[in-house]
């Protein structure tokens, strides 16, 4: 007989030491993501000025008001051949707005993204940007944030969910770090990369994400300068034409993603080296950015007109529209750029024509462009939104400096830990 | 349009995408509610030519001895060869691998799928050679049909 005993389950409790190893890396992953995203800022605009202006700043301004007239036609397109170097002889990586990417990796690879993309990705998706792409910037910091928190996951011993969750901690970190979003940094990371909610994963994933905003408030702070108005008191009709406005987004969304794809399946069937498609994207986004020169960059100061209401009317769908095209060529192209930011000025698009209409049963059109602020993504509060466009934009913005992290917090410590909003 | 502008580019290349994320139905469920209490046991004093006819009646029986107690598991692929008179106890090779009553489903099959069986003897958590009962994967398989039902009536 064999007196052995019986092998039963060994049971796990929802939080042991390997989970609060992983919490404490994601928090130095989310610290040092926070700091890359205030740095991408500052190379955009680095680059900005240098290809638009030819002066030497880190100082985030617009492409719009540059002075080489028709020679903004090359700019993207030479930003586009660089960035096409680089995914050729670099990463094949860096091509498209980052998320799909890590998806990717994470659900095909064990969540193993190479090492040179974390340097690669942010430069590329800056130059992209800073050359006139109408990108967002938070796509690209996404990806680098997963990439530095896959890097981790690689350098120590850790399990394959242990690295994907890791990865997800960075680039919750990487959206935070850029929108001031803890909240919804953490479900896109629930959505796109960990697919599943439970203790191991969300834990480290929502400290990153609350360290990088603590990081971003300590560049950007968390005073509002850009005072909202109070709404009126939302009227079940209002409400209504919310939800009508909504519809109308998100079946217009539909189209928009067919029509990226559309235009991706085109470039495939060019003749030429996908390396030279984003150069022949950047040409694109150069005519339009000669016909309105305000599609160029990232465009933070055109969603701030339309939520300040300076932009509306027919003068909204027409940027919009030079936009979309602008937009969904480069992005088909596979050049090195974000899609989430971009999504906002699409969804204000059919807004404003609606506000004169529906101005009356409201007397309040107000109501109306808050729904601008309301349809986008993320979705966090609308005072955080329009104080975050308002800074990004705001051309009195500081540049880069690494130090101001060791100087003395602009921000109460109270306001990190219980921000206002 | 079943894809969004984040996972379309994945679909198209053949990867599945998780779009739905639920809690595991398993884990819902205590073994002790879909477990067999009704066990078919055989005696470790029994020989392979005895118990003939009842292992053509299932895949896996524990194995007691004279007081009662679980000493193994033994398959139909353990009867295949061997002599008539083989005692059933000389079969045995490993300790039994069992879960609790209390257990989740979740356990049971990820138990199963460590110790590479297809069964397990549900055994008291006090004495584990006291058996409550036995589940199988089939068991597991169909739990799920009162998943379906919730979900679609």
């Amino acid at each position: 007989m064999i007196e052995t005993a019986a092998r039963a389950p060994t049971e796990r409790s929802l939080i042991d030491a390997r989970v609060l190893r992983i919490c404490a890396w994601s928090v130095g992953l989310a610290l040092v993501t926070g700091f890359v995203a205030q740095a991408l800022v500052g190379i955009i605009g680095l680059v900005t000025n240098i290809a638009f202006y030819g002066r030497f700043s880190t100082a985030f301004v617009s492409p719009a008001g540059n002075h080489r007239g028709w020679m903004v036609l090359f700019i993207p397109a030479i930003g586009g051949v660089i960035v096409g170097l680089m995914a050729r002889y670099g990463s094949k990586a860096i091509r498209g707005h980052g998320i799909p990417e890590a998806m990717e990796q994470v659900l095909l690879n064990e969540s193993r993204i190479p090492a040179r993309v974390t340097i690669l990705k942010p430069l590329s998706a800056a130059i992209s940007i800073g050359t006139g792409g109408p990108f967002g910037a938070e796509g690209p910091i996404i990806a680098t944030g997963g990439a530095l928190g896959s890097l981790v996951g690689q350098i120590f011993t850790v399990t394959a969910t242990e690295r994907k969750t890791l990865l997800a901690a960075g680039a919750a970190a990487g959206m935070a770090a850029t929108f001031g979003s803890p909240v919804s940094a953490v479900l896109l990371a629930i959505e796109l990369l960990l697919f599943e909610f439970r203790p191991r994963s969300i834990f480290p994933v929502a400290l990153a994400s609350v360290t990088a905003t603590a990081v971003r408030m300590l560049y950007v702070g968390t005073d509002p300068i850009f005072a909202m108005p109070l709404l009126a008191r939302q009227s079940g009709e209002a409400l209504t034409a919310y939800d009508v406005v909504g519809a109308i987004v998100g079946w217009l969304a539909v189209y928009v993603t067919r029509a990226v794809y559309w235009i991706e399946d085109l470039f495939e069937h060019l003749p030429v080296h996908w390396m030279w498609w984003p150069a022949i994207g950047g040409l694109a986004v150069g005519a339009v950015g000669i016909i309105a020169p305000r599609t160029l960059g990232v465009g933070n100061d055109n969603i701030e007109g339309m939520v300040a209401g300076r932009i509306a009317g027919e003068a909204v769908v027409w940027l919009c529209l030079w936009k979309f095209v602008s937009w969904s060529i480069s992005l088909g192209s596979g050049t090195s750029g974000g899609t989430l930011r971009r999504c906002l000025p699409s969804a204000a698009a059919p807004v404003p024509p609606w506000a004169g209409f529906w101005r009356r049963p409201f007397r309040d059109s107000e109501s109306i462009r808050e729904f601008a602020r309301w349809s986008g993504w993320p979705p966090c509060s609308r005072a955080r939104h329009a104080r975050f466009w308002r800074r990004w934009s705001s051309r009195s913005r500081p540049p880069f400096n690494p130090w101001h992290f060791f100087r003395s917090s602009p921000a109460a410590p109270r306001d990190i830990w219980f921000p206002r909003c | 349009m079943r894809n969004t502008i984040m996972t379309e580019k994945l679909v198209r290349r053949g990867v599945r995408v998780p779009v739905e994320y639920e809690a595991d139905y398993l884990a819902r469920i205590h073994v002790a509610d879909a477990c067999t209490r009704r066990v078919i046991t055989l005696s470790e004093d029994q020989t392979v030519g005895e118990v003939h006819d009842i292992t053509a009646t299932h895949q896996g029986f524990p194995i007691v001895d004279a007081a009662g107690r679980l000493i193994g598991v033994l398959t139909r692929r353990d009867f295949m060869d061997r002599t008539p008179d083989t005692p059933l106890r000389a079969l045995i090779r490993r300790p039994p691998s069992v879960v609790f009553p209390d257990m989740s489903l979740r356990d049971a099959a990820d138990h199963m799928v460590r110790e590479d069986v297809g069964r397990l003897p549900v055994v008291d958590r006090d004495d584990p050679t006291k058996l409550f009962g036995i589940i199988t994967r089939s068991d597991l398989l169909k739990v799920h049909a009162r998943r379906l039902e919730e979900e679609h009536g």
